[in-house]
């Protein structure tokens, strides 16, 4: 793996969003798609679930001699990492657009337009909740940005981040708890 | 704050793994330091149970969106309806038209997949225009498409109600008849769309549905490759893009991201049937992942299909005739497939009518010999391979010779093989590739552990293997199959059976591939003197023998012993076969090496010239035979001895060519022939191919034989005289020290390589501007050369570095003397024309200006006689001409070669100062002439 890769991997997984979108420019779309997808009010998209892109993605690079296998957890946890801020950037966007931002429609009625923003706003309070949590419990966060942003199910997580599935399943609920209280607030 | 939720995870940790009963005590229980914290605990624990259950976080809010649908919009010309289902790339919806114009339903399919559009482009257009013009009862019309506001592509399409095929048959227990019924009912309007240039792509049972009158219909027609194009333009996924969601259906060729044609189809198609008539899938995977398929797709036979069914009386239906459609569908190369959906129909309803059906089983020798010929590209170069490398920098002309012995016999493998191999069962539970050593193993244990086969059979069998296995490399399991062989046979067969001669003959080759000098020459000195006086063995036994002995005398460097056996070799294989016969022109060409060997240069080349053409005719003119190409590569050789270098380049090429396509590019034989080649074209000075050529060496020869190893520096050295001559001497110097190294840990044999690395080297520093250094080497080795077979070179470059160091006198007199000591050979002139060239330079810039036109004529003469590509001296030459001239006040002479010699620069090193210098002359010479 050429160390440009490395360190962008590196960057990535600090949170640099522009090392995200250099890394994985191709992977970056399917993601992309795939999380409109996982919003829209359509039926479960059980086509491609987050881990199944991960790992059509994850052969695609990895086939390409670009990666190792020791990378694919690192991947893994980038992938959870670009579908969150892909869903909250899209959140925000939605939530300008209901205050009156762009509109270009013409022949989509307005019925498709719910009249709250319970969605939005649930994403984005989880996100900042979320950024505080992961300043004291990193792993838990990154166990909530895995399982609600991306949808992963426990196994998957367990395995991306090195630990067991009860370790998964006690973050989890810690994460929750802890979460529950920041919201309510 | 921070150092509170710290705490609080922590303590959090410890609690959530007590029972829910216990965790009250344990927060009374708490050391004093937390007690702030147990009010937050409490409220927290307190929720642990609900939430553990709860599905709170566990599911993403839905967002709506802008590409969002929903019942009653209008798209285009058309009103959503219902959703009636999810396809692979977006929703698919019921709609109508709500122009009141026509009423008729549609399935709208968003292409969502496809990303934001902003207009259909004009491919797109054109695509949809096509497939609109589809019109058969059996394919799904496509009657329009369009762009919604939100930019997401859709496509209107006629609406079916009906269900998948798959489906369809197993819900009404369809008898094979009718299933065939109704895939020919497919394959006609896939054919009718064939001849409308369309192809489907993307045929599966869910795009085929039967309508309840029993009719088919087929879907997505052409949309996959609609969905291709518009990709195309937008995303970088196109790369990715093209590949099917799940490749159960793909051809062959489909996965290797080949051009898709109607042969395509008629794949996909064949698997469908196969479902279809066996209720099982063509590959049984032993892991379950998209890679294990598409290996299995490109490499797995299926297994028969009336071997794939349990009931009886359905594999009584499909043995024979549809088996062999079936698998005549699924063939992996289209050559071997129905071409057209045709044929395939055609087939089909022979069939039905009770008529003979085209398709050929597969007879049990064709699978063998398929399978052999699979093999065919791992039949490499088992080598026993001497150094073959012409150095042309003209400092010095060392050869020596490649010898590629390798054997590419593995398809006369006898009946007797055939029938271990058919008993084997190549294709194995797994459907997934076999190699042919596993099956060779397996056979080298069936034989020995069968009771039933008598010694000697079992001796020519075991020797047949270890033989095969030479072919496949696998040099080390050969080697002790047939020593173990031959050791029992010893025990109960006289010692000149001809079957253990055979043997021993065999195990001698296995000796030499895996290089084992030493028992090599034990195992011969026994073996000669018996094949001599064995009249009946195996003809071709001694000549092999006395070729590997040929080998192995080449190798230890004693030339006159290899020509004495190669002779010996032609000799025998003479008298017992043809002239042309392949075995006696191996022992020719075997003569030619030792010729090459022993300078005798004349020689080689009459019977190289001879044997070429014969051998061209004796491989059936096959140019990708690897005896075909040793003989080039070596021909070229000899062509270059004699002077003929450019005929000598293009044999060579051919040969690399070659070499690269049948060995691979990281061959050995590319090592060492791309050196060579390199080496002829720095001759011609064809600097920028030979370059290329390094490079090339360069990477194969890492692989194998190492950077260690002295054809690598050899070939670095070649690489650091080509910059040297591009007039690039940093780069130069770098690889003459990395050459040089390498020479120097070799030792023995190095030393001539390694004077000539340095004196080139010295020429680098003095380009360079350290003219004293290299004066100071030079004179070392010029004192130190033994005899004046290399003087001429050195002296010259001693006068090169005078040039350099602006002592024109010393230059000019030291050139003359270099002239004077060219030895006389075919590769004389190639000298004498660049000493000329230097020496005319030097005389230019010591004021003799008559006596340097004349040097510089002559020399750029020869160089056109020569048919030199054009290089930096050649065009410091013409400088140098130029500048006579026009002391001489003949500008327009001087013009002409300074176009040229500026043309050369700016194509060859537009950077290069001597490029600004000739520039300038240029300019000085136009203007004299406007003058």
């Amino acid at each position: 793996m050429d160390t440009d890769l490395r360190q962008l991997i590196e960057r990535a997984q600090a949170g640099d969003s522009s090392a995200l979108d250099q890394l994985f420019a191709e992977t970056y779309e399917d993601l992309r798609r795939l999380a409109r997808a996982r919003l829209r009010a359509a039926p479960p998209v059980t086509v491609l679930d987050t881990i199944a892109l991960v790992n059509e993605s994850w052969m695609r690079l990895s086939q390409s001699g670009r990666l190792r296998p020791q990378d694919r957890a690192h991947f893994i946890r980038y992938a959870a990492r670009a579908m969150r801020s892909v869903i909250v950037d899209y959140a925000r966007r939605r939530l300008a657009e209901r205050r009156g931002g762009d509109r270009a429609r013409i022949e989509l009625t307005t019925s498709i337009v719910s009249d709250t923003p319970a969605g939005e706003n649930e994403i984005l309070s989880v996100h900042d909740a979320l950024e505080q949590l992961g300043a004291t419990d990193a792993r838990a966060a990154e166990v909530v940005q895995m399982r609600y942003f991306a949808g992963m199910s426990e196994s998957d997580i367990a395995t991306a981040l090195g630990v067991t599935e009860r370790t998964v399943r006690r973050d989890w609920t810690k994460a929750r708890l802890l979460l529950a209280e920041a919201l309510e607030k | 704050m921070s150092e509170d939720s710290a705490r609080l995870s922590e303590l959090l940790d410890t609690a959530l793994e007590l029972a829910a009963a216990d965790r009250e005590r344990w927060i009374e229980s708490l050391p004093q330091e937390h007690s702030d914290l147990k009010p937050r605990l409490r409220a927290l624990l307190a929720r642990a149970a609900s939430i553990e259950t709860s599905d709170f976080l566990g599911t993403l809010p839905k967002v709506e969106s802008d590409a969002d649908a929903a019942a009653g919009d209008e798209i285009g010309p058309y009103r959503l309806i219902r959703e009636i289902g999810t396809g692979g790339m977006g929703a698919v919806w019921l709609a109508e038209r709500h122009d009141g114009a026509l009423k008729r339903n549609v399935a709208l399919k968003f292409l969502l997949a496809a990303g934001p559009h902003q207009t259909l482009s004009q491919r797109l257009q054109r695509e949809r225009d096509i497939l609109a013009e589809l019109t058969h009862p059996n394919i799904a019309r496509l009657y329009d498409a369009g762009i919604s506001a939100a930019g997401v592509p859709w496509l209107a399409l006629e609406y079916i109600e009906g269900e998948h095929i798959d489906r369809y048959c197993r819900e009404r227990q369809l008898d094979v008849r009718a299933r065939l019924a109704l895939v020919l009912q497919v394959a006609n309007a896939a054919a009718y769309a064939h001849s409308k240039l369309v192809v489907h792509r993307d045929l599966k049972p869910t795009n085929i549905l039967v309508s309840a009158d029993g009719q088919i219909h087929l879907l997505d027609f052409g949309i996959a490759k609609l969905l291709e194009e518009g990709r195309a333009v937008e995303t970088k996924l196109t790369q990715v893009g093209g590949r099917a969601l799940t490749p159960e259906y793909a051809s062959p060729e489909q996965i290797l991201g080949q051009p898709v044609t109607t042969a395509s189809d008629v794949y996909s198609l064949g698997v469908i049937l196969y479902e279809l008539l066996t209720e099982t899938r063509p590959y049984r995977l032993k892991r379950d992942s998209r890679g294990a398929l598409e290996d299995a797709i490109l490499e797995a036979e299926p297994p028969i299909p009336s071997a794939s069914v349990e009931s009886a009386q359905r594999a009584r239906a499909l043995r024979g005739d549809l088996d062999a459609i079936v698998l005549k569908a699924l063939k992996k190369t289209t050559d071997e497939r129905y071409r057209t959906m045709d044929a395939f129909a055609d087939d089909v309803s022979r069939y039905l009518d009770g008529r003979p059906v085209l398709a050929q089983p597969d007879s049990t020798w064709y699978r063998l010999r398929k399978f052999v010929r699979r093999n065919r590209l791992a039949v490499g170069a088992a080598a026993a391979i001497f150094l073959a490398v012409v150095i042309g920098a003209g400092v010095s002309i060392w050869q020596a010779r490649v010898a590629i012995a390798e054997r590419a016999r593995a398809e006369e493998t006898n009946q007797l093989m055939a029938s271990v191999f058919i008993d084997a069962d190549p294709y194995g539970e797994a459907g997934g590739k076999v190699a042919a050593v596993d099956l060779l193993d397996q056979a080298a244990r069936r034989i020995v552990a069968s009771k039933t086969t008598s010694p000697e059979q079992r001796l020519e069998l075991l020797t047949l293997l270890a033989f095969t296995l030479n072919n496949f490399q696998e040099v080390e399991r050969a080697e002790k199959i047939v020593s173990a062989a031959v050791a029992e046979a010893e025990k109960v067969l006289p010692e000149r059976h001809r079957s253990l001669l055979h043997a021993r003959v065999v195990l001698a080759l296995t000796h030499r591939y895996v290089g084992e000098p030493s028992r090599l020459e034990a195992e011969l000195e026994k073996l000669l003197p018996m094949l001599r006086e064995s009249p009946d063995a195996k003809p071709e036994d001694l000549p092999s023998a006395l070729e590997s002995a040929a080998t192995m005398a080449l190798g230890q460097g004693r030339n006159e012993d290899a020509e004495r056996f190669a002779r010996e070799g032609v000799d025998v294989a003479s008298r017992r076969f043809a002239s042309d016969h392949p075995v006696v022109l191996t022992q020719q060409w075997m003569l030619v090496q030792s010729f090459m060997q022993q300078r005798k240069s004349d020689e080689a080349y009459a019977l190289a010239s001879d044997i070429m053409p014969k051998t061209l005719a004796a491989y059936a003119g096959n140019l990708r035979d690897p005896h075909v190409i040793e003989a080039r590569e070596l021909h070229g050789r000899v062509l270059a001895r004699v002077g003929r270098i450019s005929e000598g380049a293009d044999e060579l090429a051919a040969a690399v060519q070659g070499a690269r396509e049948l060995f691979g590019p990281t061959s050995v034989a590319v090592c060492y022939f791309a050196s060579n080649l390199a080496g002829q074209r720095l001759q011609l000075r064809q600097l920028q191919a030979a370059r290329e050529n390094i490079k090339e060496s360069l990477a194969a020869c890492a692989v194998a034989p190492g950077r260690e190893s002295t054809v690598y520096a050899i070939t670095q050295h070649l690489g650091a005289s080509i910059e040297l001559a591009a007039r690039k001497p940093q780069a130069a110097l770098q690889d003459f020290d990395a050459a040089i190294a390498v020479y120097v840990r070799a030792g023995k044999g190095m030393e001539g390589r390694m004077r000539d690395a340095q004196a080139e080297r010295a020429l680098a520093l003095a380009m360079m501007g350290d003219t004293a250094g290299a004066r100071r080497v030079l004179d070392e080795l010029l004192a130190a050369q033994p005899d004046d077979k290399e003087r001429a070179e050195y002296t010259h470059i001693r006068g090169t570095i005078e040039h350099l160091a602006k002592r024109y006198p010393e230059a000019v007199a030291l050139q003359e003397q270099a002239l004077s000591q060219i030895k006389e050979g075919p590769t004389a002139d190639h000298a004498r024309a660049r000493f000329l060239a230097l020496s005319g330079l030097s005389r230019l810039e010591a004021g003799d200006v008559d006596a340097a036109e004349t040097d510089l004529q002559r020399a750029l003469d020869l160089a056109s006689t020569l048919r030199l590509q054009p290089d930096p001296l050649r065009a410091e030459a013409q400088v140098g001409l130029a500048r006579a001239h026009l002391k001489h006040s003949r500008p327009s002479h001087a013009l002409q070669l300074l176009k040229d010699a500026d043309q050369f620069w700016r194509n060859f090193d537009p950077e290069n100062p001597a490029a600004r210098e000739t520039g300038k002359w240029h300019e000085v010479a136009r203007n004299t002439v406007d003058l």
